[in-house]
């Protein structure tokens, strides 16, 4: 039962803040599948985490530890079977727990946006970049239509994109994968949400992009951005995120400064995790 | 909602495809639309069946141009002319109708029975699926246990009672030959809906913000229209065969205007004194009918179907 004095101590760490509430505060978040003639899944079992403006929280775990059922949660996307059981999430001061359907789209995208693990999956075959960069911005009226068309290109320019404006009228199964990789994540900045949650986006690329999409995820915190990043990689979550939560078959296990728990874990599983990937980085 | 979306989406890119110059270093851009009938142009007896239909449908719009006769007037003093008579290629029918004038317009008809009916059956399947598949649970159960009734139920016979009750007028005949045929095309935007359902980018949509007419309008239907199209143009040929079928019994267009399958029945009469009577409407059936399933197996391979496409 070590995992629920780390969730203990980490709320009292975390609340002691002093001065401005958090950007997004999740607090004993519990989020289970119902499943018929058993008992339900409990794929979130008691996770509390904060993120500030600029600043980037990891959530780490192997695969099936809850960690993207976890930041779903937060933008009312939950799959199938899967409902909020228990907890709070607070955004900027509202609850989007209580908040309705609408409300929490009219969020979405606009404050919170969300980058995939599969980018070739996660753009509309039907849609050229054009109209996946400036749709949502429209749909929130963010900008007027000529206005939108600046902003995608200066998108596309940001993420690394080049020559951003011939590439507006492509599709996504022209580009690259790492190129489809980096438009992911400009339709999902393009709009300057507050918060990005970004599910594992420098796992499904190779090294180089991944350098490229970590300086571009560190350029959007520096500007102010907040950013949940999913990830098994705990040396990725090391090179960008400030703080990190461990979490191990949907609970939390460990919570705290990413230099703090990856130089003094106090967890066993931590341990274990961390053995697992340093070991792989002393390799080169 | 999903209107005024698309119209500012629509006009959102018109507005920049001026500030958008174009780069000779890129491929061009193109959409799976395009690549489609790139693909399809590959494939030879496709392109000389599309050919056809084209030709067919010109035949059908400006049959009253094209056909040196109305399909109705008579002439007894001349009836049952031979082919290659002085003034009727293929002769005349038994009341002195001229036979290349009926064949002309019985295309028209043919196609006209087609394009209703595809039209009732897109309309029908499009939405009960689209709903049936997005919306899922309860009205997912009772739309597809209609779809599952109809289906148990003989299409040809649902047919002919409907033509019974509506009339044997063209618009009548295709409108029961759709109703009585939506419904693979219902089960099938349904599994497509099913399948794309579940695709990032449609999560993606959603974590952009659309909302649910937009996700199934935007991000499901686009998606869909290929195994439509395809099943549309399977069901051009499908929809000629009832047609013909049912005039052939008497229950399709009323007399006297001309279908291919009351040429065929008048020229069974007379199949040994005037042979062509038969053959050329036949000949004519089966071409159309093989044009249109040959677009539609270049079609299905364009999109990369498979074989239940």
């Amino acid at each position: 039962m070590s995992a629920f004095t780390d969730v203990t101590e980490a709320s009292t760490t975390t609340t002691t803040v002093p001065g401005d509430a958090p950007l997004l505060a999740v607090r004993d978040l519990r989020v289970w599948f119902d499943r018929k003639r058993q008992e339900p899944l409990k794929a979130v079992d008691g996770l509390s985490y904060t993120v500030d403006a600029g600043r980037a929280r990891a959530i780490v775990g192997e695969s099936g530890s809850g960690k993207t059922v976890a930041a779903r949660a937060v933008l009312g996307l939950l799959p199938g079977t899967s409902r909020i059981v228990d907890g709070e999430i607070a955004f900027g001061g509202r609850d989007l727990r209580s908040a309705s359907p609408e409300q929490l789209r009219r969020i979405r995208g606009r404050e919170i946006a969300m980058v995939f693990q599969n980018a070739s999956e996660a753009l509309n075959p039907t849609l050229t970049l054009e109209r996946q960069l400036t749709e949502h911005l429209l749909w929130h009226r963010i900008c007027s239509r000529k206005e939108a068309g600046q902003r995608a290109i200066q998108a596309l320019a940001d993420v690394g994109i080049p020559e951003p404006a011939a590439k507006l009228r492509m599709y996504p199964f022209q580009l690259s994968g790492g190129m489809r990789q980096r438009a992911m994540l400009a339709v999902a900045t393009v709009t300057r949400p507050k918060l990005l949650i970004a599910d594992e986006p420098t796992t499904a690329v190779d090294v180089t992009v991944q350098r490229q999409v970590l300086d571009l995820l560190q350029r959007l915190k520096d500007d102010g951005m907040a950013i949940v990043m999913i990830t098994h990689d705990l040396g990725v979550a090391r090179a960008f995120c400030d703080d990190v939560t461990v979490m191990y078959q949907g609970r939390q296990v460990e919570e705290g400064p990413i230099r703090q728990v990856i130089d003094n874990p106090r967890d066993a599983y931590t341990r274990r995790l961390l053995e697992s990937t340093l070991e792989v980085g002393h390799e080169h | 909602m999903a209107g005024t979306e698309m119209a500012t989406a629509d006009a959102a890119s018109s507005d920049s495809d001026a500030v958008t110059p174009e780069s000779s270093s890129l491929p061009k851009a193109r959409s799976q639309w395009r690549r489609a009938w790139e693909k399809y142009c590959g494939n030879k007896l496709a392109v000389v069946s599309l050919v056809i239909c084209a030709l067919l449908v010109v035949i059908a719009i400006f049959a009253p141009l094209i056909a040196p006769y109305g399909y109705a007037d008579t002439n007894y003093d001349n009836h049952l002319a031979s082919a290659f008579s002085p003034h009727h290629l293929f002769g005349t029918d038994e009341l002195g109708r001229d036979i290349l004038s009926r064949l002309i317009f019985s295309t028209r008809s043919a196609l006209l029975v087609a394009l209703a009916s595809q039209v009732v059956a897109v309309v029908l399947s499009v939405v009960i699926g689209l709903i049936a598949g997005y919306a899922g649970g309860l009205a997912d159960q009772v739309l597809m246990g209609i779809t599952d009734v109809m289906f148990a139920f003989p299409a040809y016979l649902f047919t002919i009672i409907l033509v019974t009750v509506m009339g044997q007028s063209l618009l009548a005949v295709g409108l029961a030959i759709g109703i009585a045929s939506w419904v693979t095309m219902a089960r099938l935007v349904r599994g497509q809906v099913l399948a794309i359902k579940v695709k990032e980018y449609v999560e993606a949509g959603r974590a952009m913000g659309a909302g649910g007419t937009t996700i199934a309008t935007r991000y499901i239907l686009p998606n869909t229209l290929g195994p439509i199209l395809v099943t549309i143009s399977f069901g051009i040929p499908a929809a000629i065969i009832a047609e013909a079928g049912l005039s052939l019994i008497g229950l399709g267009v009323a007399p006297p205007t001309p279908s291919w399958g009351g040429l065929i029945n008048t020229g069974r009469s007379y199949i040994l004194s005037e042979p062509h009577m038969l053959v050329a409407p036949m000949v004519l059936f089966a071409i159309t009918v093989l044009a249109f399933s040959w677009v539609g197996d270049g079609l299905r391979d364009a999109f990369d179907l498979g074989e239940e496409g």
